[in-house]
């Protein structure tokens, strides 16, 4: 063909671009499109493009910026033609005939793009294989991008077709297929040509670009350091890479190139150093943060560790605060103690057995039944739990609540507690709520836990007097008390037989028990049989008019005094004994004493007054002197006005109104 | 408790502080490699 030739009415012949192995390119005219078109000869076997219409249409159908347009085929004296759209711009081989040389970031520029346009090609079903790529076949277009020209379409068109080789760029397997099929001998160990062999192209295309020096032949190896010399040594990794001989170590697809090209500059020493800099910075911070709070964790550990110490030590405290009968000092320090550990049951304990030793029992139950009970903070599944229901029964059975202490034994049971004492208390409790076989069962559970046979006695004892069997449970209490050595529980044991022996009225049998128990107990155990004893005395001395009852009612008072057991009311009694057996100036004594230890009240100023009547009726008329009478009356007058509650009148108050008055009349004192 | 509660502040604070350099070189560490990059590639640039 010529130029000016017209093909059908769509083409028109511009000029002859050139010749190779592949045909005879023909710049074109179309009519139609109105553009420049690229008329390529395919040179093989001739075969009918209506017989290849699903290649063809593949052909067709490829679209990619850097791939020329396949947009028709041709016929032509039974010749095919491919008509592609012109690719303006120059090829690589002419620009290195120019000896056009260029930067590194253009050659992974151009890698990158060649390599998006192989990668489209081969995702083709079935895979386009280019099969000639060489920087004749790559254009540069005037936008500065890569068009990958004339890849061998009768390779794709016809299977059995031979695809050709260029030395320096052709990959090895291609070369000797090539070879073999032009010697017609067998193939040898590559069975066929795949992706690889594009890779193999480009990069012995890049090699040429970037050094200016084209590879040989397939046996000829690559200059790498040259190469990095111009490039980077990252730059001649990916090229050495993709020029291998056995394509299992190239890169395996278009895009793993593409990637490796992307990422040449992260290849570089100075951002690899950078990476590692900043992982071991980032590895220091992890650290940093795990060991902070491990330091935090065991801070809250010491926290809590410290806590618990703290709020054992206010236990403690508690405890002998309450050994000391100290009971406002521990109250505080039970405060506190359940501010710094709300949730345990200890402190709690500690307050509930204070309040049972001052004989508060109904703050004791309300303590136990509300505060513990209600209270959301704490745990009661606690052992502890136990032991507050047991001073809660204890309580109601000293206001003879007996069936509610046998409910506060019962939950009492459910937490646990399985323990001698509290069965035996619970047959107690049992025995004076009407429920005696019930009591036989829990004194014989109480047996089966070990309880010792003197508890046994006292507890049977406890249950006779229940039942109202006095003389039964006389001698259990007695056989209790012969076989014990537990004080405190022989101690109990008189104690209920002198109970035993009120109900029954009677008094003399009472102080027996009583000074028995005296004389048999140690000292430390005898604080109630003192106070029981100085009640006896003191109905005996009423009843029969003898001092002798008020001088041992006195000796005890001063017993209890003595071994710090004394309250308000020893100190009151002893006063008014001391006062009925005519020992004014001790009475005086301990009054004053009253006032110092427990305050000022009227009580106190009212029984010096009446002391000091008494004092003044001894003496002469000459020698009286009221004045401090006087004083002592109109202080008690003042704190029974400020004391007294509604409808609550003392008639010794009363008494000592009268008293004044007749002093005042007698002329003793003015008014 | 005092100590316990030194402790549990430097721990805390400690690990705050890491918490919060961690989640800043996110930004500043991208910056610096991009940044690093870019050198490198007009190095490449400049160099035929």
């Amino acid at each position: 063909m010529r130029s000016g030739n017209e093909l059908s009415d769509t083409y028109q012949i511009i000029r002859k671009l050139g010749e190779g192995g592949g045909g005879i390119v023909y710049l074109a005219y179309h009519k139609r499109l109105r553009k420049e078109v690229v008329l390529k000869q395919i040179k093989g076997k001739r075969f009918s493009v209506a017989d290849k219409r699903q290649e063809v249409d593949i052909l067709k159908n490829l679209n990619h910026s850097y791939l020329p347009q396949v947009l028709d085929f041709l016929t032509i004296d039974h010749e095919v033609y491919t008509v592609m759209s012109y690719i303006p711009g120059k090829s690589f081989r002419q620009l290195l005939k120019e000896k056009r040389r260029f930067s590194q970031g253009e050659l992974i520029r151009y890698g990158m793009q060649i390599c998006s346009a192989l990668n489209y090609l081969h995702s083709q079903n079935p895979p386009v294989i280019h099969g000639d790529i060489k920087p004749a076949n790559i254009m540069l277009t005037p936008q500065g991008n890569i068009c990958l020209i004339d890849f061998n379409i009768s390779f794709f068109l016809d299977e059995n077709a031979v695809l050709g080789y260029t030395d320096g760029y052709t990959s090895p397997e291609q070369y000797i297929i090539a070879l073999d099929k032009e010697s017609e001998r067998s193939i040898g160990k590559y069975a066929k040509i795949d992706e690889k062999a594009d890779l193999y192209s480009v990069g012995a295309t890049l090699y040429h670009l970037a050094t200016g020096k084209k590879l040989s032949g397939y046996k000829d190896r690559l200059d790498r350091e040259y190469l990095a010399e111009r490039t980077s040594e990252a730059f001649a990794q990916v090229i050495a890479k993709s020029v291998e001989i056995d394509p299992k170590k190239r890169f395996q697809n278009a895009f793993e190139m593409f990637l490796a090209f992307q990422n040449v500059a992260k290849k570089d020493w100075r951002y690899q150093a950078l990476l590692r800099r900043q992982k071991a910075v980032r590895f220091g911070l992890l650290i940093g943060m795990a060991g902070c709070l491990a330091i935090g964790g065991y801070g809250i550990y010491r926290i809590r560790a410290e806590r618990v110490t703290e709020y054992n030590r206010l236990v403690a405290q508690q405890e002998e605060y309450r050994e000391n009968k100290e009971y406002d000092r521990q109250e505080e320090v039970f405060e506190e103690a359940v501010r710094i550990l709300p949730t345990s049951l200890e402190s709690y304990y500690q307050n509930a057995c204070a309040l049972f030793e001052q004989e508060a029992y109904e703050d004791c139950i309300s303590f136990v039944e509300y505060d513990v009970e209600e209270n959301e903070k704490l745990n009661l599944m606690q052992e502890r739990m136990a032991d507050l229901y047991y001073l809660a029964a204890e309580s109601h059975m000293e206001l003879e609540e007996y069936e509610e202490a046998v409910e506060a034994f019962e939950k009492l049971f459910q937490r646990g507690g399985f323990h001698q004492v509290y069965y035996r208390d619970y047959a107690v409790a049992l025995a004076y709520n009407g429920e005696e076989n019930e009591a036989e069962k829990a004194l014989n559970e109480a047996i089966d836990l070990g309880l010792g046979e003197d508890s046994v006695y006292y507890t049977r004892g406890e249950i006779k007097k229940s039942l109202g069997k006095p003389e039964e449970a006389v001698q259990d209490f007695r056989n209790c008390i012969e076989i014990s050595e537990d004080a405190k529980l022989k101690a109990r044991a008189y104690v209920l037989i002198q109970d035993l022996y009120e109900e029954q009225g009677r008094d003399l049998d009472q102080r027996e028990i009583l000074n028995e128990a005296r004389n048999a107990l140690p000292m430390e155990n005898q604080m109630l049989i003192l106070q029981r004893l100085v009640e006896v005395d003191l109905k005996l001395a009423g009843k029969s008019g003898e001092n002798s009852y008020l001088k041992e009612a006195s000796d005890a008072l001063l017993t209890v005094i003595d071994q710090g057991w004394d309250s308000y009311d020893t100190y009151n009694n002893l006063v008014i004994l001391m006062q009925k057996q005519g020992n004014l100036s001790d009475a005086e004594t301990y009054a004053k004493e009253m006032l110092e230890k427990y305050g000022e009240d009227y009580n106190i100023y009212k029984r010096l007054a009446f002391l000091e009547i008494d004092k003044q009726e001894q003496k002469q008329n000459r020698q009286r002197d009221y004045r401090s009478f006087e004083e002592y009356y109109e202080k008690a007058k003042k704190w029974y006005q400020e004391e007294q509650k509604e409808n609550d009148t003392d008639s010794e108050m009363e008494l000592l109104n009268q008293v004044y008055q007749q002093v005042v009349s007698g002329g003793w004192l003015s008014e | 408790m005092m100590i316990g509660w030194i402790l549990t502040g430097i721990g805390l604070t400690g690990a705050i502080a890491c918490l919060a350099a961690l989640i800043a070189t996110g930004k500043s560490f991208a910056r610096q490699r991009e940044r690093l990059l870019e050198n490198i590639e007009e190095e490449q640039e400049d160099k035929r």
